[in-house]
């Protein structure tokens, strides 16, 4: 029988233990680097989005989106399958985008089906017809932005939002 | 080796900057055209060979770490026939995400036929064989 292994991850990956609210254990890891050349790369956004977006933080690689929006920004989150365990451990509800209220989060989904961005709403407009909310997210290695849910690079045309109900 | 035009390089490290997942950066690499590019006009040998000589770099800038990405993603196009033996030869452990986008790629692209658990069988009728008797791959560490 062929014997084909794909490599191991790199062995240096500590995350703190996070469970889901079921108890189940969510894979995490922390990253600690980043470089200027990284730092630099954002102005690139900062430019193509100038006026439209608030930064809210210092760069961290530390957590990523999802760990902003499922940890607490204690870590990041990075696989897909931990994604969908914690929305189904922790009882997290699909809520039609007229329904949405500040505090649920936004998931923004890849063409493959996999959750590419995550974020918090933070405010919903009463007047603006498309209801398009404020969302607080955090891009890569880099800032949380505030910025609206449409406003960024990820896919806005699949994104969904959750609530926790029970 | 093989080089990555700046305009792509530009790119594609604007991607590598926002990316949350390694299926974001692979969705976004795979996309683009300098990728494709870099698989259609170079061998796997050419590709394997000029990943390995980056990786084996002492010091590994962000630009350098985003045309190895670039590379990987690039035997993604190939023939896994042609880049299961390639890719043994390779020391990714030095790139965050090179594990999570092999295995991304074997999960989405190999010919499940030809995969064999342990203590699976794909084929329903014949328990503990699979159906080719051929090219089982072993996932068990991926």
């Amino acid at each position: 029988m062929a014997v084909l292994l794909t490599p191991n991850p790199p062995p240096s990956r500590k995350g703190p233990a996070l469970e889901t609210k079921l108890g189940n254990p969510i894979d995490n890891y922390q990253v600690t680097e980043i470089s200027k050349f990284e730092r630099n790369q954002f102005h690139n956004y900062e430019r193509r989005y100038s006026g439209r977006i608030e930064i809210r933080s210092q760069a961290t690689p530390m957590y990523n989106c999802h760990g902003l929006t499922f940890a607490c920004r204690r870590s990041g989150i990075y696989d897909s399958s931990a994604l969908n365990l914690i929305l189904q451990d922790d009882a997290y509800k699909e809520i039609p985008p007229d329904q949405v209220l500040p505090g649920d989060i936004i998931l923004y989904y890849g063409r493959d089906g996999d959750i590419e961005h995550s974020g918090i709403v933070v405010s919903t407009p009463r007047i603006d017809p498309l209801r398009i909310p404020l969302v607080v997210s955090k891009w890569g290695k880099y800032h949380e932005i505030l910025h609206l849910a449409n406003e960024c690079d990820y896919n806005f045309s699949l994104a969904k939002y959750y609530r926790i109900t029970t | 080796m093989i080089d990555i035009p700046n305009s792509a390089l530009s790119r594609l490290i604007e991607a590598y900057a926002i990316a949350n997942t390694p299926e974001f950066l692979v969705r976004r690499f795979a996309g683009d055209e300098s990728t494709k590019t870099i698989a259609d006009h170079h061998t796997t040998q050419d590709i394997v060979g000029s990943l390995n000589e980056l990786l084996q770099a002492d010091e590994k800038p962000i630009p350098l770490i985003v045309s190895a990405y670039a590379l990987l993603i690039a035997l993604t196009f190939k023939d896994y026939s042609e880049t299961r033996e390639g890719i043994q030869t390779i020391e990714l452990g030095t790139l965050e995400w090179a594990a999570d986008i092999w295995r991304h790629h074997l999960r989405r692209h190999i010919n499940t036929k030809n995969v064999l658990f342990p203590g699976y069988s794909h084929n329903p009728t014949e328990p503990g064989r699979s159906d080719s008797g051929t090219s089982n791959v072993d996932l068990t560490n991926a």
